[in-house]
């Protein structure tokens, strides 16, 4: 299940089939444009936005292999049309002296993108992508359709599946597994990301800029390396690097503010980068349909079926693109430029339409009211972001009073964010300045989304609201690249000092990515199974079986709390994900959770048969190096009376299965 | 020209120099992983009388044994603690004593002590660790200790006894070693991260020599002068990097 050489080639090729339809589609777009910089940004979010929304509306027809097999031999098509048509004519690099730094930076953030994601899934460095978003892929991949919640399996997951739908069409295309198809997806959605910032802010404003936006992207972050000398490592070990290397990166690049670098997106959930780079594309787009760059009709097909895709990969950016769109619409409309205003005002209700094609979170909402009746809305909070006081875990690097919230002016919030605050309010300005009113879109959609999170509250999970926080303080590196040029140039009295406070910004924003840099080999130190041949001897016996098994994991997670840690070796992530087990416990409080809790912990505790009976539970995948006594002696017990019978064991016999014998319908 | 030969060979020489630093300067590396902080509790006061002590089993050469300790007299009280290591238990003959270390109480909890011993100390044999403290010592002196069993191979010990089941004294044992000479135990140990971060150093400096052929007019972007120069950031941060987590912290 660690991937052959050869998926991570097939993979990454067919990963690319939509970006490079993507970049044919956009030439047909902009009949005039020919800068690679642009119309790849364009091209690869837009492709990806489109491949998510094509089979995610296919599939509720046809199995996943003819939607992912008619979505990429489309692809494919267009590909090739583009390979032939650049003969002809070519597109123009034009990135000039640039061209050696952006290829070797672009190379460095992939690079680190890359390690980020493989940590997640062998090294613990983060729970979520084993945990359930390559969880989900796996599933897919074995026939799971309507999309049947692993944690939950009577439930349909109807969120966030955009990506792990795209990760299992690569895997099956390219005959591969889903980590090799994951990392693919991963660097290709990297890519697109950035490229995609790149030539929105290029559209609006130069080159440079654009570059600049892009590379600020993947390395801002909050600014904790400020704090570092003062920080309290602990005083038990006699290593600052080895204190260094156990925080690791992930812990340095948090925010006590509610937010972090790009780069621990991708551990923590790659769906989320997905969905970024699709808004990238839409976003330059969009910039380009209403400076008159693009041709509207098709340019409103296309770009509202990419945005819809955006709806079922990641809910949170949906609303924030929006909104982004439409604040532009008065300002067009005022100066006579009402076709694209009209453009931009059709693009998102083309998207709020499309998006309700697939089952989604979209459709969900237009379901009724009684079905989002989680969602509060408050103005109590306003003005106001969240922080990780709601954990246990206090900062290392603010001496507060934890608090889930913090005012967006208070000291704290300047402490961690202070570049975000000044490029927010420093692009109004440069914009007011220079009366180019389109300038602010970066700042004020970033601010909007930032502020979200004080007025809609999510009372199952605050924490999926919360996420807005997040996608605001990403779109203000943009910001801060406008700004950041706009000083660099200001020819005017005080030059030095304009370029030092420019200097200042950038170091602020990069600072902490920059320190971490060198704690990167740390990430990939241990692996988080000590047995994994036999945690992957297991899983493979289990992937084989007729899909769907249910199976009870013991020991294994009760709790959500449980099931993002590394108990067990991690079994619970590993049987799920490469096992293709569903596991009836209860996910989150979002979900079904009281229908599952209680009767799987006294399934775990007792193995009575009535309660494996009641979840339908197939098999007991156990951990025999972590069982207690009292497990051991449930167990033999079992096999005793005829109630299991064991059916795997692993080559060490850390791992074995039981089948449940009798009737589990349950 | 001469000039710009002589600046080029300067910096070569530099970098060099930097880099052998980096590379060959001895350091303490820790063999043990510390315990988290949250699990500790103070063991003491310990004295002449009430000799603590921990068994345990090394799975590498070590020359010295790190431990947290705490004075418990007024700020800048010292008191001088040394240790003697044991064979297989308190009753085994005695292989090596550390140099005597000065400990001064401060405002933190603990301080982390390091106790030196002359020779390497072999691998694969079980110790048994006690603290010397001497008789008439003015001020109290706590160890650090742990429950929970986190050191399945260990057992604490008081006065040569067995003390609670399950239950350790904090330590670290540590080599110095320079980097040059840790790497073959780094790529027995932890493959994964010696390939990231041989890829890391590679792409930084890829990255380095980028920046400077950009930023450099085109009359000087000579592949030499670029290439020599752009070593200069990746190595100065390298050696910053060193110099703060193995000198300053």
């Amino acid at each position: 299940m660690i991937a052959e050489p050869y998926e991570y080639f097939t993979t990454l090729l067919i990963a690319l089939l939509p970006c490079a339809a993507g970049l044919q589609i956009a030439r047909w777009l902009f009949p005039h444009e020919r800068r690679l910089l642009v119309l790849g940004g364009v091209g690869l979010g837009v492709g990806i936005g489109l491949m998510t929304f094509g089979i995610a509306a296919l599939v509720q027809v046809v199995p996943l292999i003819v939607a992912g097999a008619a979505v990429n031999s489309m692809s494919a098509l267009l590909a090739a049309r583009l390979a032939w048509q650049w003969r002809s004519d070519p597109l123009r690099v034009n990135l000039g002296r640039w061209t050696w730094l952006v290829g070797s930076l672009l190379l460095l953030i992939l690079f680190i993108c890359g390690v980020e994601f493989v940590s997640s899934i062998w090294h613990a460095n983060t729970h979520e992508n084993l945990l359930i978003r390559l969880g989900l892929a796996a599933h897919f991949l074995a026939g799971n359709w309507p999309p049947a919640h692993p944690w939950e399996p009577d439930t349909v997951f109807f969120y966030r599946f955009g990506a792990p739908l795209w990760t299992a069409a690569v895997a099956r295309l390219g005959g591969a597994d889903v980590f090799a198809a994951g990392l693919s997806v991963t660097l290709v959605s990297v890519l697109a990301c950035l490229w995609g910032v790149a030539a929105a802010v290029t559209l609006l404003t130069d080159k440079s800029t654009g570059l600049l936006a892009g590379l600020l992207v993947a390395v801002a972050g909050p600014q904790n390396f400020l704090a570092l000398p003062n920080a309290p490592f602990g005083e038990l070990t006699a290593s600052s690097a080895q204190k260094l290397v156990d925080i690791g990166p992930a812990r340095l690049q948090e925010g006590y503010v509610l937010g972090e670098s790009f780069q621990q997106l991708i551990p923590f959930s790659y769906t989320l980068v997905v969905g970024l780079a699709a808004a990238a594309g839409v976003g330059a787009l969009a910039v380009a349909m209403s400076g008159g760059h693009a041709r509207l009709p098709p340019s409103l097909l296309v770009g509202g079926l990419a945005f819809a895709g955006i709806g079922i990969t990641a809910e949170h950016v949906f609303p924030v693109m929006a909104v982004g769109l439409l604040l532009p619409v008065p300002v067009l409309a005022l100066s006579e430029r009402r076709k694209e205003a009209l453009a931009l005002a059709g693009l998102v209700l083309t998207a709020s339409l499309m998006a309700l094609v697939p089952e989604g979170p979209l459709a969900e909402f237009a379901g009724g009211p009684d079905r989002v009746g989680f969602l509060r809305l408050d103005t109590r909070d306003l003005f106001t972001v969240p922080t990780h006081g709601l954990f246990p875990e206090p900062s290392l690097f603010m001496s507060t009073v934890p608090g889930t919230r913090a005012g967006v002016f208070d000291p704290v919030t300047w402490k961690g964010f202070g570049w975000a605050l000044i490029a927010i309010a420093g692009l109004m300005v440069v914009a007011a300045f220079k009366r180019r009113i389109g300038l602010v879109a970066p700042a004020a959609i970033g601010l909007f989304a930032m502020l979200i999170p004080g007025v809609v509250n999510d009372e199952l999970n605050p924490w999926n609201t919360w996420r807005f926080t997040q996608v605001g303080l990403l779109l203000a590196a943009p910001a801060l690249a406008i700004l950041v040029t706009a000083l660099w140039r200001w020819r005017r009295t005080g030059t030095w000092l304009a370029r030092l406070v420019a200097s200042g910004l950038v170091a602020l924003a990069a600072g902490t990515w920059l320190v971490s840099l060198a704690l990167l080999p740390g990430v990939v130190r241990t692996p988080e199974s000590p047995v994994l041949a036999e945690e992957l001897a297991a899983a493979r016996f289990a992937s084989e079986l007729e899909f769907p098994q249910r199976a009870l994991l013991l020991p294994g997670p009760r709790t959500f709390i449980e099931l993002s840690s590394s108990m067990a070796d991690g079994m619970h992530k590993y049987a799920v994900t490469f096992g293709r087990l569903q596991v009836p416990m209860g996910f989150d409080n979002r979900g079904s959770r009281e229908r599952y809790a209680d009767v799987y912990a006294r399934a775990q505790d007792e193995l009575a048969p009535e309660d494996l009976s009641a979840l339908g539970i197939d098999l007991v995948y156990t951990a025999q190096n972590h069982l207690s006594p009292d497990q051991k002696i449930r167990l033999d017990r079992a096999v005793a009376e005829d109630r299991l019978a064991p059916v795997f064991t692993s080559p060490g016999g850390a791992r074995v299965i039981y089948r449940v014998v009798g009737d589990v319908s349950g | 020209m001469a000039r710009r030969h002589i600046g080029n060979s300067l910096v070569a020489v530099v970098v060099t120099g930097i880099w052998c630093a980096v590379m060959l300067i001895p350091v303490d590396w820790p063999l043990t992983s510390y315990l988290p902080e949250t699990a500790v509790f103070p063991l003491g006061p310990v004295s002449a009388d009430v000799q603590p002590g921990q068994t345990f089993a090394a799975a590498e050469p070590f020359d010295t044994l790190a431990a947290p300790v705490r004075v418990g007299g007024p700020l800048d009280s010292a008191v001088v603690l040394g240790t003697r290591l044991r064979l297989d238990g308190p009753r085994g003959s005695t292989v090596a004593e550390s140099a005597n270390t000065t400990v001064v109480s401060t405002d933190r909890r603990f301080e982390m002590v390091l106790f030196r011993f002359q020779e390497t100390q072999s691998a694969d044999r079980t110790y048994f660790v006690e603290f010397d403290i001497p008789r008439g010592t003015r001020w109290p002196v706590l160890l650090a200790a742990v429950g929970g069993d986190t050191n399945p191979e260990g057992q604490l010990f008081m006065q040569g006894i067995r003390a609670h089941e399950g239950q350790d004294l904090v330590y670290q044992l540590l080599r110095r070693q320079s980097i040059g000479a840790r790497l073959p135990a780094w790529w027995v140990s932890n493959p994964g991260s010696i390939a990231v971060g041989i890829g890391l150093l590679v792409l930084v400096h890829l990255t380095s020599f980028a920046a400077l052929h950009t930023l450099l007019p085109p009359a000087r972007r000579r592949l030499l002068t670029v290439s020599i120069l752009g070593l200069v950031p990746p190595v100065l941060l390298a050696g910053v990097y060193f110099v703060l987590l193995f000198v300053v912290l």
